[in-house]
């Protein structure tokens, strides 16, 4: 059995040389911007040349939002573009879509962009063998709160009737 | 879906939005990959034409071993089990029986940084694989540990409540996939066993239920069928593995095989898709490209109990 | 042939035939023999939900009784050895039920394995050729092997011996010998095995020991004469073979070194376990003292310590061990001493904690009671039918009729 373990060794150590032929999976982003289809900011926005405040009107839906990011962000308008109500803007002033917001995320977390980039982070579906899909920031990170929020876990097995409860520490 | 949608609302709406994407790139996913069609054709064709299926249950005390059957006797006792099963449950039951992927190596990795312990795994994959409710058997466990230790005999599986708590993290542990597995080492009669793509597999068809693996398992991952497991109707997959996740007689054993009529076929697994963190990993370790792969070159992991020298497929690391 | 037809009638004739105190015996047997199908026929249908076995605790009762049976099969060879190397006269005459006492305690071992199988409709899996035994690979094929192989030997040596006393013939050397000097060889196999199967698991800290063999084997030479010594009290006075006192007093000989050595394995392997107090200790640690006051074996264990203790004080002064009753006493506290100790002292704990640490206790279900109880009524049974027979024959009294010329 030993054998096999040293397989194991060894593919570890040629994985970055691993010959043609293998199965090389396919990785895309989950595309976003079909999503906000349910929810169409033209909806409400009609008028696009309209100048937004940095306070949003007292009975905007956009209230329930809650900010919890980056001390130093004190407008809507550092992310969001103030003239194309659908658009971003990076720091440096480009635009970007909703559906390359992993951009905007980026500024700041460089190292997880790298460990996104290569898969470490970040949830994947779709197939390990054609394409993977893997999620973008913003699927599991809400943009303006980002810490994971907690959620009720899903009910754990009978203990069995003979089980011991373990002390509380 | 429906019940996660239905019974929590204090999933914030980022998650929910999650899972309706996941689902639709699931459906999108299985109608390419759809093989089955084609499985259960070649399955009834040899069926037709080969009489051994009207063999009476005498045949059945004598029916051969899984690995010395050749390929048409293998369809033939998937027709069989196919019958068997609709029996048995009322169903439209589909039995597949995909073949190992040469040259895949599949390993699974696990951030216990971002496991958070909502147990979405263990509900997926008890759905996915048609496992007893009552008595419930469940694949994986998830230990709740404290910070601070790694002994397992510290660990609860038993918390409910909101997660993740505070100065906790959280192990999920299921079968390991060993490379060096001692439960295949002890069966008595061969039932269980090692593929070629590292999943080691149980013939349910074959097992008499002695337990000696459970005994000797030391991530404790196998699970016995104490009584017929009951599956509310609605809820049975009807989409079954042979050597996976097909509805299990009683007094046999079964495991986690890392969803192998899934993974063979391209799919991940069904806790991978389940988990809300993205802290499952699942992939091929041939392929450099793969995140597994990757992480095992740039993330420091573990396996448990390495001193036993099973040689896990599955290992965790902290992202 | 057909005189070979007439000897199978006429033993089993004998067999069932006897007086007032006999029928009475077998019949309690036969009742406790029925709860215990009773009670596995609800096993068989319900599956082993019955059992309070749970994933966490998968082995219980019946493997317990297995392996501590086992040990009685073992014990045969101290007959064995005697008689047929050592050429002693006096053990010769009960060396014959000291092999049907194997005989029957095989006979239970297999029931236990039968009954504690989830699966026993498919028990051609593991016959070779028909099924798939996994050997050499699979320890539990082996005991598979070793204990048919502990059968057939027993049921042919003594089969051979008292055929031919029953024709009046002399036993041909050949046809028995041989398979003498492999049963000692395999008798020790047995409970070699049996010991394996669980020192060989990584994963269960509380069984995979070195000791586990040697401290099976010697409890098994503890026990085993424990039990023959109440056995051939038992015979003496029921029976007409009257055994010799030096037959009891080679065993009490036997009881006096392994009965101690058993209690000093013991006692080395707790010393590992809690002097080195390492998390491994924590089934050493529930068996004596239990876990958050939970202590379910606790009274057992220390009760077989106390009993295993009072035994070898009986055995050591001789103004006790002289009082026959009392001697008995120390047989009796012996066998159920090493019964606790072996079943529920070794078999239980290893379970608890499970290797990823999860705690449930075990205590046998009303099904597993009756169900054990049965089995050990079957082997009961089994052994008082042979045994009659086998005196019968050995006194003379059952004999094929000279044919007068």
């Amino acid at each position: 059995m030993s054998k096999i373990h040293m397989v194991n060794l060894i593919l570890l150590f040629m994985v970055p040389s691993m010959p043609k032929g293998n199965i090389i999976a396919e990785v895309k982003t989950m595309p976003r911007i079909k999503k906000i289809k349910n929810f169409p900011c033209s909806k409400c926005h009609k008028n696009k040349k309209r100048n937004f405040q940095i306070s949003l009107p007292l009975n905007s839906p956009h209230n329930e939002i809650v900010f919890n990011h980056m001390p130093s962000i004190n407008s809507c308008y550092q992310c969001h573009s103030k003239n194309n109500i659908k658009g971003l803007i990076l720091r440096d002033g480009r635009k970007l879509s909703l559906s390359n917001s992993n951009q905007l995320c980026w500024q700041c977390h460089g190292e997880i962009k790298n460990d996104w980039r290569t898969g470490l982070h970040g949830k994947e579906t779709g197939s390990w063998l054609t394409t993977k899909y893997r999620y973008s920031c913003i699927e599991c990170h809400e943009a303006h709160s980002p810490r994971p929020h907690s959620m009720k876990a899903e009910p754990s097995i009978q203990r069995p009737k003979f089980g011991i409860t373990k002390q509380e520490h | 879906m429906k019940n996660i949608d239905n019974d929590n609302s204090s999933i914030p709406n980022e998650l929910k939005r999650a899972q309706r994407v996941e689902k639709k790139t699931k459906q999108v996913l299985d109608t390419k990959i759809e093989r089955r069609g084609f499985l259960k054709m070649a399955a009834a064709a040899a069926a037709a034409t080969l009489p051994a299926k009207e063999a009476p249950a005498f045949f059945d005390f004598f029916k051969k071993h899984y690995k010395e059957m050749t390929p048409a006797e293998k369809k033939v006792a998937i027709a069989k089990l196919e019958k068997k099963l609709e029996k048995k449950l009322g169903l439209d039951i589909n039995v597949t029986n995909p073949d190992p992927i040469d040259n895949a190596h599949f390993v699974y990795g696990l951030d216990l940084s971002k496991c958070n312990g909502s147990r979405k795994c263990v509900t997926a994959c008890v759905k996915e694989n048609n496992q007893g409710r009552d008595p419930a058997i469940q694949y994986i466990k998830v230990l709740e540990m404290d910070i601070g230790t790694m002994n397992l005999e510290k660990g609860d599986q038993y918390y409910n409540g909101i997660v993740p708590k505070k100065g906790k993290f959280y192990m999920p542990i299921q079968c390991h996939q060993c490379d060096n597995p001692p439960c295949v080492k002890s069966c008595p009669v061969e039932a269980t066993w090692k593929e070629k793509d590292g999943i080691v597999v149980i013939d349910s068809e074959w097992c008499i239920g002695c337990r000696y693996c459970m005994a000797a398992c030391p991530y404790e991952a196998r699970r016995f069928n104490y009584s017929e497991p009951k599956i509310p109707k609605k809820e049975v997959n009807t989409t079954q593995g042979y050597l996976s996740n097909r509805v299990k007689p009683k007094g046999v054993v079964e495991k986690c095989h890392f969803c192998l009529h899934r993974t063979r076929e391209g799919k991940l697994p069904a806790c991978q898709e389940a988990c809300p963190t993205g802290a499952r990993k699942f992939g091929n370790l041939n392929d450099p490209k793969s995140d597994v792969a990757i992480i095992f070159k740039k993330k420091r992991i573990f396996v448990l109990k390495e001193e036993l020298n099973t040689s896990p497929r599955f290992f965790y690391y902290f992202g | 042939m057909i005189s070979y037809i007439n000897y199978w009638i006429n033993i089993i004739k004998f067999a069932f035939i006897g007086g007032k105190k006999f029928y009475l015996w077998t019949g309690f047997l036969s009742v406790l023999i029925g709860l215990g199908f009773a009670a596995y026929t609800q096993q068989f249908q319900n599956g082993l939900i019955v059992t309070n076995l749970s994933d966490q605790v998968s082995w219980g009762a019946y493997i317990a009784n297995f392996t501590f049976l086992v040990g009685v099969a073992a014990a045969a060879v101290l007959l064995v050895v005697p008689t047929y190397i050592y050429k002693r006269d006096d053990v010769k005459e009960v060396v014959l039920i000291g092999e049907l006492l194997a005989i029957s305690a095989i006979v239970m071992c297999l029931l236990f394995i039968i009954v504690d199988m989830g699966r026993p409709d498919r028990f051609m899996h593991i016959i070779p050729f028909i099924g798939r035994l996994n050997f050499p690979a699979s320890i539990l094929a082996w005991d598979v092997v070793v204990l048919n192989g502990y059968l057939i030997l027993n049921l042919h040596i003594p089969g051979y011996l008292l055929y031919k006393m029953y024709k009046n013939q002399n036993p041909s050397k050949k046809y028995y010998m041989p398979f003498v000097i492999i049963s000692i060889f395999w008798a020790v196999s047995i409970h070699t095995v049996t010991a394996f199967l669980y020192s060989g698991l990584g994963g269960r800290p509380y069984w995979n020991s070195a000791i586990l063999a040697p401290r099976f084997l010697i409890s098994a030479f503890a026990s085993g004469p424990a039990l023959m010594i109440i056995i051939f009290a038992l015979i003496n006075h029921f029976t007409n073979l009257k055994v010799k006192q030096s037959v009891s007093n080679l065993l009490l000989s036997i009881l006096k070194v392994t009965l101690p050595i058993n209690m000093f394995l013991l006692g080395s392997e707790l010393f590992k376990e809690f002097y080195t107090d390492s998390t491994h200790a924590l089934s050493a640690h529930y068996l004596f003292f239990g876990i958050n006051g939970h202590a379910m074996l606790a009274p057992f264990i220390w009760s077989s310590i106390l009993f295993s203790f009072i035994a070898m004080a009986i055995i050591f002064i001789p103004k006790l061990r002289n009082n026959k009753k009392i001697l008995y006493v120390a047989c009796v506290l012996t066998f159920i001493g090493i019964w606790i100790e072996k079943g529920m002292g070794l078999i239980i704990p290893g379970f608890i904690p499970t290797p990823i640490g999860d705690l449930v206790e075990y205590t046998p279900s009303m099904i597993e009671f009756l169900v054990s109880v049965g089995i050990w009524s079957i082997g009961g049974l089994i052994f008082t039918l042979m045994v009659k027979v086998a005196i019968a024959i050995q006194t003379g009294e059952l004999r094929e009729k000279k044919k007068t010329a």
